[in-house]
């Protein structure tokens, strides 16, 4: 990318955070139309992480309305030097979806996810099946090393995103997003390996 | 662990990190990466290979359901909000502590602005050590107003402003912001603006609404890590240490004094150059062209000079070395026609009666030269130690912007003759001129070994 074209996407990022500022100071106020575009802005990027995470669309879809919801009663509370908006969603994400799995178990399948379809059935195959070993690999890891590989690799995140999101230092974070690939590698041969 | 290992283990995050930033960006390959740090490679290897597997696991398609929206909206007007914190949301005063914060809320509300403000700079500037986040007002002239508790009261002259402070002034008020880091914005005349982040520190985050009105911006250059934004209704202007006028009337207009100013709209953006003017609408970005100069007026002599209108506002440099951009339209450089001396380029200002006030810095012939386009007035500065002024107006006429000279010579005049220059600390701590370089540059008649310049962003 040019320097030009990186000073304009850094200007229009500018831009764009402080137009999610103004519109949270509105929903701050109780304004629920401002609520309503964070919520377009945002809703289709937590959506996602969520079913990454929970592997049921329908599962994923009801928790980001709580998600949502719940944001729109805690953001009076919400202060813009803390953790910035995005990161407070993907927290609140987190929490709503830990708790859903404290009362469910996780499938284990991908229903619900839309996997494109492939041309040739062999590769299909191969493919569902790589798709469901790293997903059963993904599984037997620890929460930290889920979260960081979904949001780095899935959603990427950089380590300063993902630090803001996980409440951690970015140090911490670039540890985390060696040892996580590391580890799911380790699990995967424990596994059989890939096919 | 020894050090030597430990600097090794986090030089390996490093080169993790890097390369998997490059590798997502698809500007590099795994191999591009191994190539890159052969050191560790073996280390390297499977990392980005099982991240690389990992990240091509199929994505749901993610778009919101229209029908879970409109269930979401509903389900949101239903639903009340949460308590606030107890805090003085538009004197922003800090959060922490609720009781703390609820006291002062209480004490505080019966208080005459004046000490609210006072009060608000004792908290704010113990809230959070090593960043400052208030800036100073300074009202030049008329009334100015700021919103507390959704009600408009007078701002205080001198008053200290934390951020989140609602701003506006009337159709004959000007007033100055002096940021912690020497930057100012005047405030001109119908303007309103929102105080919307200041934090310097380490470093420097300024942010501003403008909601209509004329603001003139004298920005500190800005460094890496700091930033001095405007925002708009229509428009984001990022400086990088500059001096530019934004003014917002059903459009967004931005002109550069000095430095590059960046202005966004609408997903693109134009550059905006010394001397160079640009307007985003609601639906249009018009790019940069140039703007019109009404006159310049230089000082080709041993001496720093100022020009100053009625109310105190005033663009140039004092024999301390403090250099200021106060006026709206008018910058000031070291450019005088000689290659020395000090310049003042007036472009949009206001019009008016202005004083030039020059204070000399070591002996030596000098004049003071006006020009506008209809030609050039030259008149000699007194010989002699001391201060000299002369007056200007700023006519309009047939729609133009001209310049003439009240009197046709500049007079020695005593310093309580002259009108005052008002600045606040922060601002005496920027970057200005070396007047002691710059006399003895004179001294030694030397113009090409002037080693001191007027601070230009």
């Amino acid at each position: 990318m040019s320097a030009a074209a990186t000073d304009a996407a850094a200007a229009a990022a500018e831009l764009q955070e402080l137009q999610v500022r103004r519109l949270v100071d509105l929903a701050k106020q109780g304004d629920a139309q401002a609520f309503g575009h964070l919520y377009d802005r945002f809703h289709p990027e937590i959506l996602r992480y969520l079913i990454v995470r929970v592997r049921d669309r329908d599962v994923a879809e009801d928790i980001a309305q709580q998600v949502f919801l719940k944001g729109w009663q805690a953001i009076p509370r919400y202060e813009h030097r803390g953790t910035p908006f995005r990161a407070w969603l993907y927290r609140m994400a987190h929490n709503q979806m830990v708790d859903h799995f404290r009362t469910t178990r996780p499938t284990t399948d991908l229903e619900g996810v839309d996997v494109p379809e492939e041309s040739e059935a062999d590769e299909r195959l191969l493919t569902a099946e790589t798709n469901g070993l790293l997903q059963d690999a993904l599984a037997r890891l620890s929460e930290d090393h889920r979260q960081v590989l979904v949001l780095r690799f899935l959603m990427e995140k950089s380590a300063r995103e993902i630090g803001e999101i996980m409440g951690r230092k970015e140090v911490t974070v670039r540890g985390l997003q060696m040892r996580a690939p590391q580890a799911l590698r380790r699990e995967i041969e424990e596994m059989g390996g890939m096919p | 662990m020894s050090q030597d290992a430990a600097r090794g283990r986090l030089a390996l995050e490093e080169v993790v990190d890097l390369c998997l930033d490059d590798i997502l960006m698809e500007v590099a390959s795994i191999e591009d990466c191994l190539d890159r740090y052969p050191e560790h490679r073996e280390a390297l290897e499977p990392i980005p290979r099982t991240a690389m597997a990992f990240s091509e696991l199929p994505m749901a398609a993610a778009t919101t359901d229209p029908a879970r929206r409109v269930t979401f909206m509903t389900a949101l007007q239903e639903t009340p909000q949460d308590a606030r914190r107890r805090r003085l949301p538009s004197m922003g005063l800090p959060a922490g502590g609720g009781t703390w914060a609820g006291l002062w809320r209480g004490a505080l509300l019966g208080v005459p602005a004046a000490a609210l403000a006072l009060v608000a700079l004792l908290v704010v500037s113990t809230s959070n050590p090593g960043v400052a986040s208030a800036a100073t007002l300074t009202v030049f002239a008329g009334q100015v107003e700021q919103q507390v508790d959704d009600e408009w009261i007078l701002a205080i002259d001198g008053a200290s402003m934390p951020e989140g402070t609602i701003l506006r002034t009337g159709s004959a008020s000007r007033a100055l912001v002096t940021f912690p880091d020497g930057s100012t914005a005047t405030v001109d005349a119908s303007t309103e603006v929102t105080l919307r982040r200041i934090a310097v520190g380490s470093t420097r985050t300024i942010e501003i609404d403008q909601a209509s009105g004329r603001m003139w911006n004298d920005v500190v250059p800005v460094g890496s890590g700091d930033s001095y934004v405007v925002q708009t209704p229509h428009a984001l202007i990022s400086a990088h240490g500059t001096v530019f006028e934004t003014f917002v009337d059903g459009v967004t207009a931005v002109r550069a004094d000095a430095g590059l100013v960046r202005l966004s709209a609408r997903g693109e953006s134009v550059e905006v150059g010394p001397g160079q003017q640009a307007t985003a609408t609601v639906d249009s970005l018009v790019a940069a062209t140039q703007a019109t100069v009404t006159a310049q007026i230089s000082v080709d002599a041993p001496a720093v000079a100022y020009l100053a209108a009625a109310d105190g506002a005033a663009t140039g440099a004092l024999s301390t070395g403090v250099v200021f951009r106060q006026l709206p339209g008018v910058s000031t450089d070291n450019a005088g026609s000689d290659g020395n001396g000090q310049r003042f380029t007036l472009g949009d200002v206001s019009p008016g009666r202005y004083s030039l006030v020059v204070e000399r810095i070591s002996e030596g012939e000098g004049e003071v030269v006006i020009d506008t386009p209809a030609g050039r007035i030259v008149m000699p500065v007194p010989a002699g130690s001391g201060l000299s002024s002369v007056q200007v107006d700023v006519v309009e006429e047939d729609g133009e912007r001209t310049v003439r000279a009240v009197e046709p010579e500049v007079r020695t005049v005593e310093r309580d003759d002259t009108p005052g220059v008002r600045i606040s600390e922060a601002a005496r701590s920027r970057p200005g001129i070396d007047v002691a370089a710059l006399a003895a540059a004179r001294r030694a008649d030397d113009p090409t070994t002037t080693a001191a310049t007027v601070a230009t962003p």
